[in-house]
């Protein structure tokens, strides 16, 4: 009994990707922030239902040039989209049964390491909803049935909206870290720049000085 | 009741490699990741499902880089962590394979899902709990899910003060060294110009 309680529960904490509580939305997202180091390739895999749609956006939060490449290929190894040296990008796939492939390369940057954000929204993946599941784990009975549909649907849509705005959320928060972490190196570049421009002028100055009076300290003793 | 839990998102990862991945996250809120792990296989040339004496190596760092959470887990692993400070989290894996025969030339396919905030509550363990009727619940998950966006636009706000005031402190100091470097550039010059005459003129040059 407590295995199959076990098992019941486990399903629901993954409630992201099987999505026992289909009655609310059928959308589920996953984001991901990772450190691509130059030279190198990341790629990802996701599987996928037939006749379901995946979304992916991507981002550059840092690093100079803040761009990458990108492609996705779908499980017969087609290239369905290729990004060159993009700062972000949206791709929506109508999706077969399988596993995609998507891919962030940094190799043409020697030096530079990248930082990138993506996010995937998936939908229509369950394609056997059951809609009262929580009824099971819910106590008490619920009278007028019929105004219960309505208040269900209510909600469904409210619960939608959020998603969305979670969604939203998520990529405003993408782009405010890339606009942070190019204003932080704006500023770490402009104190040092400034030093270093500082240190060069008393130098050449004072190296101006030391050589025009060393030409004339030789000239002295020429004459003597 | 056979269900494949992570027919998600995966990744492959060689022996030694670590992958990180942040999360951005107000305080307060709390993270599940979890994880599944397959070899390949050359023989059967495809993936076995779980590989006993194959383990993860999680380490997760809070934003002042200082660790939290730095622990072993089996091929297959569940972590948690409530964060304290807002910030970038750092979440990393790397495989701890006792047999390294099994890894030789072959790759470690990791199913990878990390949950945050509102997505981490356990909804039949709470109406178990609080003894809620079904529409109890969903307006529970609802408030919840509002909760975590109000979350999560306090951060933005704290995060967008931080920023203001690294483009103002920026800005400033721009101006500033401009302007110092204007006056240092004439102070220098009338400098050189008054040394340099009164070396000639010591020198009987002038």
């Amino acid at each position: 009994m407590e295995r199959l309680v076990l098992c019941v529960l486990s399903v629901f904490v993954s409630q992201e990707w099987f999505v026992v509580v289909a009655a609310f939305t059928q959308s589920l997202d996953s984001d991901f922030t990772f450190t691509l180091p130059a030279g190198r390739k990341e790629c990802f895999y996701q599987t996928m239902k037939k006749d379901a749609s995946l979304e992916i956006e991507y981002q550059v939060l840092d690093g100079a040039g803040l761009d990458v490449d990108f492609f996705i290929s779908s499980p017969s190894g087609h290239l369905l989209f290729s990004d060159h040296r993009k700062s972000d990008g949206v791709h929506t796939v109508e999706t077969e049964e399988g596993d995609y492939m998507f891919c962030f390369d940094n190799s043409f940057s020697t030096v530079s390491d990248k930082l990138i954000f993506f996010e995937l929204i998936l939908d229509n993946m369950d394609t056997d909803e059951d809609p009262d599941d929580w009824k099971e784990y819910a106590h008490g009975t619920d009278f007028l049935d019929m105004k219960l549909e309505d208040i269900m649907d209510t909600i469904n849509n409210v619960k939608a909206r959020l998603m969305k705005s979670v969604q939203i959320q998520t990529v405003l928060r993408a782009f405010e870290a890339r606009d942070r972490n190019l204003q932080e190196s704006n500023y770490d570049r402009v104190n040092f720049w400034s030093v270093v421009n500082l240190t060069v002028m008393m130098v050449v100055s004072a190296l101006q000085v030391y050589l025009v009076r060393s030409l004339f300290e030789d000239k002295r003793r020429l004459r003597t | 009741m056979v269900l494949d839990l992570y027919s998600g998102l995966y990744f492959h990862i060689g022996e030694t490699e670590k992958k990180c991945f942040i999360e951005e996250i107000p305080d307060d809120t709390m993270v599940i990741g979890k994880y599944r792990t397959q070899l390949f296989d050359k023989q059967t040339n495809s993936f076995l499902p779980a590989t006993p004496g194959l383990g993860m190596h999680v380490e997760i760092k809070d934003p002042d880089t200082k660790i939290i959470l730095s622990r072993q887990y089996g091929s297959d692993g569940r972590f948690t962590f409530t964060s304290h400070t807002p910030g970038e989290h750092q979440i990393c894996l790397h495989s701890n394979s006792s047999k390294l025969a099994l890894f030789a030339g072959g790759k470690l396919r990791v199913h990878l899902d990390v949950q945050v905030g509102e997505h981490t509550n356990n909804y039949p363990e709470i109406a178990a709990k609080d003894k809620l009727s079904e529409l109890q619940l969903r307006a529970r998950q609802l408030l919840d899910q509002v909760e975590q966006i109000q979350k999560e636009q306090n951060y933005q706000r704290y995060r967008e003060e931080r920023f203001r005031m690294t483009s103002e402190s920026t800005n400033q100091r721009v101006l500033w060294w401009s302007i110092a470097q204007t006056v240092i550039l004439i102070v220098t010059g009338i400098w050189q110009m008054k040394h340099l005459k009164s070396f000639f003129e010591a020198k009987k040059l002038v």
